[in-house]
Parts: C-alpha cells; sequence; structure tokens
C-alpha cells in the first residue's frame, strides 16, 4: 500500500501489477523488474537465484543498493509472518483509501474470511 | 566472538543493521518472558529445520493445510505444539487461520508464550534471511543464558480484531501487534528496525519507491494483504 502512496507523490504511479506478477517489466519504478526477481527469490529462500541475482546487482545496480534491498527483503520476509501468525487487521484508514486497489491487484485474495473465523464465530 | 559475522560478506552491510542482528541474537540466547534463553535457541533452530518437513511439505502442497494431518520432522525437546506453531509459522504463514491459531492455544500453548514464539521465530528469520541473502552461512547461534523467564505480560492491551489482544498505544496495527508481551515486541522490532523506515534518518541506497517495491513484492509472495 505505501508503494502506491510514494509513487503517486514522485509524480509517476507504479505499476501495482509487477507486485503481485500479473505484469513484467520494471512498473515505473527505477530498475524494478530487477528488484521484483531479488525480492522474490530472497523471500523464497531460493539461494542460487539469490546469487546470480545478487551479482547482477553488484553490476547494475551497485553493491550497497543491493545490500539494502536484500536487507528490506529480509526484514518483510519476518514482518509478513509476525502479521499473519498474529492476524491483524488492515488499519482502518488504510482500508478505506485502499479499497478498490486491494481488489485490483487481488490482495484481498490473501485475505479471505476465513483468516479470521472461529469455531464459534 | 560476534554470533553474528558479516565482514566475509561480499555485499555492504551498515553498522547499524550488523549491531541490531547481533544484538538480536544475543536477546534470544537471554531467557525471555515465557521461554528460557535454551528454549527459545531451540524455537530457532527449529524454524531453520522447518523447511525440510515432510509433513509441512504435503500440507502446503495440498488445498487445505487442514487437510492432511501427522507429525512434524521435529528435532528439538520443545513441546509439539510448539513445533506445530514454528512450522506452520515459518513455512507456510500466508494460510494461518483463526481456527489454526485457536486450535494451537487449545493445545495447551499459552497466549503469551505463543506472543513470544513468533517474535522469536520471525526475529530469526530476518537475521538468517539477510545472512543467507548477502552470500553467507547461517549465523552461529550464541550459547544460552542462565535464568527463569519473567513471566511478563502487559495489561495495556485492547482487542483490534487481531487473534490477540494488541498494545493500546500505537500507530499502525503491526507495531501494536506483539504488545501482549512487549519483550517479544522489542526484540522483533529491533530486528526489523534497519529494515524499513521505523528509525530516524533511515540512509538506503535505494529510493523509497525501490524499497516499498521490494516490501510488497515479498508481502505478495508471502500471501500477506497487510
Amino acid at each position: 500500500m505505501a508503494l502506491r502512496e510514494s509513487s503517486t507523490k514522485s509524480g509517476q504511479p507504479a505499476d501495482l501489477d509487477v507486485v503481485t506478477g500479473r505484469s513484467d517489466g520494471d512498473g515505473n519504478v527505477p530498475h524494478g523488474a530487477f528488484l521484483v526477481a531479488l525480492a522474490a527469490a530472497v523471500a523464497r529462500w531460493q539461494w542460487d537465484d539469490v546469487a546470480a541475482l545478487r551479482q547482477q546487482g553488484l553490476e547494475q545496480l551497485g553493491a550497497q543498493e543491493t545490500s539494502d534491498a536484500i536487507l528490506v527483503a529480509s526484514g518483510f520476509n519476518g514482518i509478513t509472518r509476525v502479521a499473519d501468525a498474529v492476524g491483524i487487521r488492515l488499519d482502518q484508514r488504510t482500508a478505506n483509501a485502499s479499497v478498490e486497489l486491494r481488489a485490483a491487484t487481488g490482495i484481498d485474495a490473501f485475505a479471505p474470511p476465513k483468516k479470521w473465523a472461529s469455531l464459534g464465530g | 566472538m560476534s554470533a553474528v559475522d558479516y565482514a566475509q560478506a561480499v555485499l555492504p552491510v551498515a553498522d547499524e543493521t550488523f549491531l541490531a542482528h547481533n544484538a538480536t541474537l544475543d536477546a534470544i540466547a537471554e531467557p525471555g518472558a515465557w521461554w528460557s534463553g535454551a528454549d527459545r535457541l531451540a524455537i530457532v533452530r527449529e524454524a531453520r529445520a522447518a523447511p525440510s518437513c515432510r509433513l509441512c511439505a504435503q500440507k502446503k502442497a495440498a488445498l487445505s493445510a487442514n487437510a492432511v494431518q501427522g507429525e512434524h520432522d521435529h528435532g528439538s525437546e520443545l513441546p509439539l505444539i510448539a513445533t506445530e506453531a514454528i512450522h506452520g509459522i515459518r513455512n507456510d504463514s500466508g494460510r494461518l487461520t483463526r481456527r489454526w491459531f485457536d486450535d494451537v492455544i487449545d493445545m495447551g500453548l499459552q497466549q503469551e508464550a505463543y506472543v513470544e514464539l513468533v517474535g522469536v521465530v520471525a526475529s530469526s528469520v530476518v537475521v538468517d534471511t539477510f545472512a543467507q541473502g548477502i552470500g553467507l552461512d547461517l549465523p552461529v547461534l550464541p550459547e544460552p543464558k542462565d535464568g527463569a523467564p519473567t513471566f511478563e505480560r502487559s495489561d495495556d492491551v485492547v482487542d483490534a480484531g487481531a487473534w490477540l489482544p494488541s498494545a493500546r498505544a500505537g500507530s499502525a496495527n503491526i507495531l501494536r501487534s506483539l504488545g501482549l508481551v512487549p519483550s517479544a515486541s522489542a526484540l522483533f522490532f529491533g530486528a526489523f528496525g534497519s529494515s524499513y523506515y521505523l528509525r530516524p534518518n533511515p540512509a538506503f541506497a535505494i529510493g523509497r519507491r525501490q524499497v516499498e517495491l521490494v516490501a510488497s513484492r515479498v508481502s505478495a509472495v508471502n500471501e500477506c494483504f497487510y
């Protein structure tokens, strides 16, 4: 959700379909295709792919830039587990502001009603 | 010697990240609120071993994880229900449900112990993912520190619609989510802090849109809506 906000502020909206894999390309983000591939490989712990992308990053993006991208991916590999393991809800402000966005990108599918349904509910 | 050693990495690592990740592993080795230091390290080892669990692989391949029953491959002395929780969080967190959580609690894992377990697993995921991501082996875990759990539990919590009570104060639900056990929250966000814009004057070499793109892609891969 923050991607949309940050990219809109920049005046060049990101193509959010690259996030969910619905489209290829940079998504209007510099080195977007590379970053999407690196993020996915890190999140899936596909270390052979990460090694190849790391080398690509050194050549095309820069060492510190590649390291930072891996750092962000690593952090979100942890925080998504926290969010999913405690069943938190989307903040109301974000939820209200992103109804169409979540539906359009398919993100709603990651939050089916059964995620919060108890046996008594 | 530090548990984390990034000196051999081919990529540069900021001192802040090195210090945060090292402090995370040291903190895990300390007695926690509901688990001992040895238990917390066992939780990390179990999380590291979880990817090779045959039951988890069958669950992940099934349309419904609940349709597959059996016993997890495990190598620790942790309670079996803790192993279930660790493997679920490590291997298939996007499909965890309220019913799964209720079963875990009904089978004897206290809510507070669960919160701390989540914090330990997720913190170790941050540190381990980064180490391997920059081409290193998994960090060597420190020796456990002696001492008993503190049985810390915050009463300053509210129902925010999550499966567990959340901290009353906080600007975003995720920041409040481990509030039932403040030390678990501090552990996780200590590990996570350098990975995003939580700290003062973050200095990423990539731009904000690039950071958000990476974060969003990881969330999508992990099937996390948040």
